[in-house]
C-alpha cells in the first residue's frame, strides 16, 4: 500500500476541517479525491504532506508512519504535492524552477539542468518556454511547471491539487494524457479535481469528501450514482429529483 | 531597596509609558490600516521634535501650546505625504515598503544631521524644574503634564476611532479592505487620513516629549526601537495593545535603568522585542496569524 | 551589442584593474578610497548572500561585523595573541553569531519584515552589552596601539591593507560565483522565491538558511577584524551601530541584490560619494542623504538595482 491515511482529523479553532478521514492509495494507481468547495480536500493534502500538524490519526507511506514528519523529509521519501494556487519561483527561469526539483537527485548543477530539460520534455513544455521567467507564464504554463517541478524529484507518490483548474478543454485533454504517462512510468497519483470528466476518465478509485468527512468511495461509476454524493454537491433532495439510487455495498469510511 | 525609590521608578516609568503609547498608537494605526511597517516613524518624530524646538527658540511658542499648530500641521503633512509619495510606492511586497521607509528614515536622519548638526538639543521652560508632590515622591511638572496630555489625546484618538464615521471607515478598511471598497468607502482616502492621523500623533508626542527629553538627529533610532517594541508587544494594529504595551515598556525602561544601571538598563526594551517576536509574535492583543 | 564574452575574461579584467589601481593612483587619498570601496564591497557581499541570494533581509548585519571586530581585538589586546589570529577568530565569531541569530529566528518561523526587525534588535542588544562590560572597554571602546610591523598586522604603507582587503573581496566574489553555480545556491534562490514550494521539493529550509547566515556572519566578522586593524579603534557605536547595517544593505540593494557584482558597484558608488562629499564639502551626512534617497528611488523604480543598467543582454525576454 503506497499511502494509508487512518482516521485523520484536523481541527481549526472549533471547526473540524477534516473529520476522521481514512483513505488508501495502492501502488501505481490513480485515485481521486473530490467533493464540493470547502470540503477540506486541500487541508487533507496539507496534513498528509506534512504542512499541517494533525490532531488525530495517522499517515502511513510505504508502510512507514510519517505522521508529524517535516515536509522536506516526507518529500525526500518520495511523496510530493503541488499547490492549488501555483507557487512558482517567480524570478527564476522555468528551467531553473524544474532544476530545483532535479537537485534532489543530482548534486551537480549541469546534471540537474540536463535532467530538468528531459522532464520539461516529458511534460510537453516547448523549448522556448524554458528560459522564460516563471512569473511570465500563463495559468496553464504554471500548472505544467508545478507538475514538472514535482516530477523532477523522481517521486513515488504525487499529490496533485486541482492541476486542471483554469485550463481550457484542449489543455485539459493534454494534461490528462501527461498524467497517464506519468502513472505508466511508475508513479502513483492521488489527485484533487473538480473537472469531472477528467476525474472519470483518469481515476480508478474515488473518495468523496464533504464537510471534512469521507462520505463515499468507490469506482467512478458507483460514485456518480451515489445519492449522498449528489446531495453533497447539489443539496438535499437533489438526489430524489434526479432519480439517483444509493450504490450497492459502498463503504462509508 | 527603598520602597520610595521603587515607587518613584514605577511612577516615572508609567509617565514615560504614556507618551510611548501615543507614539506607538500612530505606528499601530498605520500598520493596522495600510499594512505598512513605517520604519521612518522614529525619524519623523525626531523632525517633529526639531520643529517644536524651533517653534520655541525662534518664535517663543510654548511646546504645549504648539500642539495647536503641530497636530493639524503634521496631519496635513502626513496626508500629503501619503497622497504624493507613499501611496504610489507602497505597491508590492511587504519588504519593499519596509525598505522604502528605511530609505526615508535614512534620508530624514541625515538631512537633520546636515542642517542641525549632531548636537543634542534640550529646552528649558519656566516650569521645567517645578515639582509636584505625590506623597513622599517628587515628580517633575512637565512629565506629569505630558503624561496627562498623552492620555487625554489617546482617549480622544480612541473616541475618534470608535465613535465617528471616519473612525468607523478606518476600522472597516483595517479589517477588510476589499469589503470596505465594495460598500463604497473611498479606501485610498482612508489610507491618506490614517497616515495623516499617524503623523498627527507624532506631532502631539513631539510637543509632549520636548519638555522632558532631548532631540538629536540620531534620536530616530531610539524612538523606532521603542515604538516597534510597544506595537509588537501590544499587537500590531491593536489600540488597546498600544496602551498596555506603552506602559509596560515605560516601566521596563525605568526599572531596567534602576537595577541594571544606565548603560545596561536599555537592554530591557530590545530584549522584550526579541522575546515577543520569538514566542508570541502576535503580541498581547493582536490577531493570531 | 551581443558580444559573447567569456565571463572569466570579465572577472580577470576587473581583477587586473583592481591590482593596478594602487600602483597607478598611489596618493593616500586614493588608496584610502580604494580600501574603503573594497571594504564595503566585502561586507556588502556578506549581506548580499543572505539577503540577496537567500532572501533573508536583515537590518542588523552589523551584529556579525561587530562581533568579529571585538573578538579579534579582544583576543589581541586582552589575551596577547598574534593579531593575524584575529582573522580566523573573527570569522568563527561571526559564524557563531550568525548561527545563534539564525537558529533563534528561524525556529520561531520569523520571515520578511519580522526577521529584519529582530536582527535589528539583536544588533542593538550586542551594542548595549558591548557598552556595558569591562572586557570590551565599555563605552570607551578599545584602542589598538600603533606598531606597524607585518607581524603585528599593521602596515605603514597603506597599500598593503589594500591588497589584503582585495584578497578578501576576491574570496567573497569567488564564493558568490560558486553559490550561483551550485546546488546550495539554487536551493537558496528557491527559498528566497517561495519557501513553501522549496520545502515541498525536499529542501530543508531551516538548515540551508542557517548555513548561509553562518557563512554571511563569517564574512562580516572578518570584515570587522580588518576594520579594527585598519583604523586601530573600535567602540560600541562603531562596531554595532546601525550605520554599518544600513551601508551593508545599501550597497547591495543599490548595486543589485542577488547578483555577484552588485555589492561592488554599490560599494564603489558609496565610497566615491562618501569621500567626495567629505573632502570637498566637509559636510557630515550628505552622502547618506543621497543614499537614502537613492534607496527609495531604486526600490520604487529599479528594484533589481543599478546592475540592471549593465545587463542589457542576458535579460530574458518572454515569448519568442
Amino acid at each position: 500500500m503506497m499511502l494509508k491515511v487512518t482516521q485523520l482529523t484536523k481541527i481549526f479553532g472549533g471547526l473540524k476541517a477534516v473529520d476522521n478521514a481514512s483513505l488508501e492509495v495502492g501502488q501505481g494507481r490513480i485515485v481521486a479525491l473530490i467533493g464540493p468547495n470547502g470540503a477540506g480536500k486541500t487541508t487533507l493534502f496539507a496534513c498528509i504532506a506534512g504542512f499541517l500538524p494533525v490532531n488525530h490519526g495517522q499517515v502511513q507511506f510505504l508502510g512507514q508512519d510519517i505522521t508529524g514528519l517535516k515536509v522536506h523529509d516526507i518529500s525526500r521519501r518520495g511523496m510530493v504535492r503541488t499547490f492549488q494556487i501555483t507557487q512558482p519561483f517567480a524570478k527564476l527561469s522555468v528551467l531553473e524552477n524544474i532544476a530545483v526539483g532535479s537537485h534532489q537527485l543530482h548534486a551537480r548543477r549541469a546534471d540537474a539542468l540536463a535532467h530538468a530539460r528531459t522532464i520539461a520534455e516529458r511534460v510537453g513544455m516547448p523549448a522556448a518556454m524554458l528560459d522564460q521567467p516563471a512569473a511570465d507564464l500563463t495559468v496553464a504554463g504554471r500548472k505544467r511547471l508545478e507538475l514538472a517541478r514535482t516530477l523532477a524529484t523522481d517521486p513515488k507518490l504525487l499529490l496533485l491539487d486541482e492541476v486542471m483548474a483554469g485550463l481550457n478543454p484542449q489543455e485539459i485533454h493534454e494534461i490528462i494524457g501527461i498524467i497517464r504517462k506519468i502513472r505508466d512510468s511508475g508513479v502513483t497519483i492521488l489527485l484533487i479535481e473538480h473537472v469531472m470528466h477528467a476525474v472519470m476518465s483518469l481515476s480508478e478509485h474515488i473518495y468523496v469528501l464533504s464537510y471534512g468527512k469521507i462520505i463515499a468511495e468507490g469506482a467512478p461509476r458507483e460514485i456518480v450514482n451515489n445519492r449522498d454524493v449528489v446531495e453533497a454537491y447539489l443539496g438535499r433532495g437533489a438526489a430524489d429529483q434526479m432519480g439517483a439510487e444509493p450504490a450497492q455495498g459502498v463503504e462509508h469510511a | 531597596m527603598d520602597p520610595t525609590i521603587l515607587a518613584a521608578a514605577a511612577i516615572n516609568g508609567l509617565l514615560m509609558g504614556g507618551i510611548y503609547t501615543l507614539v506607538a498608537s500612530g505606528l499601530t494605526l498605520i500598520y493596522g490600516v495600510l499594512h505598512i511597517i513605517n520604519f521612518a516613524h522614529g525619524s519623523m518624530l525626531m523632525l517633529a521634535m526639531f520643529a517644536v524646538y524651533f517653534l520655541l527658540t525662534k518664535a517663543g511658542i510654548d511646546p504645549y501650546l504648539a500642539l495647536i499648530v503641530m497636530v493639524p500641521g503634521m496631519y496635513v503633512l502626513g496626508y500629503l505625504l501619503y497622497r504624493h509619495m507613499i501611496g504610489k510606492l507602497s505597491l508590492g511586497r511587504d519588504e519593499n515598503i519596509l525598505l522604502i521607509t528605511l530609505g526615508l528614515s535614512i534620508l530624514l536622519e541625515n538631512l537633520a544631521l546636515l542642517f542641525f548638526k549632531g548636537d543634542s538639543r534640550t529646552i528649558s521652560l519656566a516650569y521645567s524644574d517645578k515639582m509636584i508632590e505625590l506623597g513622599p515622591l517628587l515628580l517633575g511638572v512637565p512629565k506629569v503634564v505630558s503624561f496627562v496630555a498623552a492620555m487625554v489625546l489617546c482617549g480622544l484618538l480612541g473616541l475618534f476611532i470608535t465613535r465617528t464615521d471616519t473612525g468607523k471607515a478606518i476600522r472597516a478598511v483595517a479589517k477588510e479592505r476589499m469589503g470596505a471598497r465594495l460598500v463604497g468607502i473611498d479606501v485610498d482616502k482612508v489610507f491618506a487620513i490614517s497616515f495623516g492621523v499617524g503623523l498627527a500623533t507624532l506631532g502631539a508626542a513631539a510637543c509632549l516629549l520636548m519638555p522632558i527629553f532631548y532631540v538629536s538627529p540620531s534620536s530616530g533610532h531610539v524612538f523606532v526601537i521603542v515604538a516597534f517594541t510597544v506595537v509588537v508587544l501590544g499587537g500590531m494594529g491593536s489600540f488597546l495593545g498600544a496602551v498596555v504595551g506603552g506602559l509596560i515598556v515605560g516601566l521596563t525602561e525605568s526599572f531596567g535603568g534602576l537595577f541594571l544601571g544606565e548603560s545596561l538598563g536599555q537592554i530591557g526594551i530590545s530584549l522584550i522585542f526579541i522575546l515577543i517576536l520569538l514566542f508570541r509574535p502576535s503580541g498581547l492583543f493582536g490577531d493570531k496569524r | 551589442m551581443n558580444a559573447v564574452r567569456s565571463p572569466w575574461m570579465v572577472h580577470g579584467f576587473l581583477l587586473l584593474l583592481a591590482l593596478l589601481f594602487p600602483l597607478v593612483f598611489s596618493s593616500p587619498f586614493m588608496v584610502n578610497f580604494g580600501v574603503l570601496a573594497l571594504f564595503y564591497a566585502f561586507i556588502g557581499q556578506s549581506w548580499n548572500i543572505a539577503g540577496g541570494f537567500a532572501g533573508q533581509l536583515s537590518f542588523g548585519h552589523v551584529a556579525f561585523f561587530g562581533v568579529g571586530a571585538y573578538a579579534s581585538t579582544i583576543v589581541q589586546m586582552r589575551f596577547g595573541f598574534n593579531p593575524w589570529l584575529g582573522l580566523p577568530v573573527s570569522a568563527l565569531a561571526g559564524a557563531a553569531a550568525g548561527w545563534l541569530i539564525a537558529v533563534l529566528s528561524f525556529r520561531a518561523g520569523l520571515k520578511g519584515s519580522y526577521f529584519a526587525l529582530i536582527t535589528l534588535a539583536f544588533a542593538e542588544v550586542f551594542r548595549i552589552v558591548a557598552n556595558s562590560v569591562e572586557i570590551t572597554g565599555g563605552g570607551l571602546g578599545m584602542l589598538i596601539p600603533m606598531k606597524q610591523t607585518v607581524a603585528n598586522f599593521q602596515f605603514g604603507d597603506r597599500r598593503v591593507f589594500y591588497f589584503i582587503i582585495l584578497a578578501l573581496t576576491v574570496i567573497s566574489v569567488a564564493l558568490a560565483l560558486w553559490l550561483k553555480a551550485s546546488r546550495f545556491g539554487a536551493r537558496l534562490a528557491a527559498i528566497r522565491e517561495n519557501e513553501d514550494s522549496a520545502r515541498a521539493l525536499g529542501i530543508d529550509t531551516f538548515a540551508e538558511k542557517t548555513k548561509i547566515m553562518m557563512i554571511s556572519g563569517a564574512i562580516a566578522g572578518t570584515g570587522g577584524c580588518f576594520f579594527a586593524q585598519y583604523f586601530l579603534y573600535i567602540d560600541p557605536s562603531i562596531a554595532f551601530g546601525v550605520d554599518k547595517s544600513v551601508e551593508m544593505l545599501l550597497v547591495s540593494m543599490i548595486g543589485g541584490a542577488g547578483t555577484v557584482y552588485g555589492p561592488l558597484i554599490g560599494a564603489v558608488l558609496l565610497a566615491a560619494v562618501s569621500e567626495v562629499t567629505r573632502a570637498w564639502f566637509t559636510i557630515q551626512g550628505l552622502s547618506l542623504v543621497l543614499y537614502g534617497a537613492l534607496l527609495v528611488v531604486i526600490i520604487a523604480y529599479l528594484p533589481n538595482g543599478l546592475i540592471d543598467l549593465f545587463e542589457r543582454r542576458g535579460r530574458r525576454r518572454g515569448g519568442s
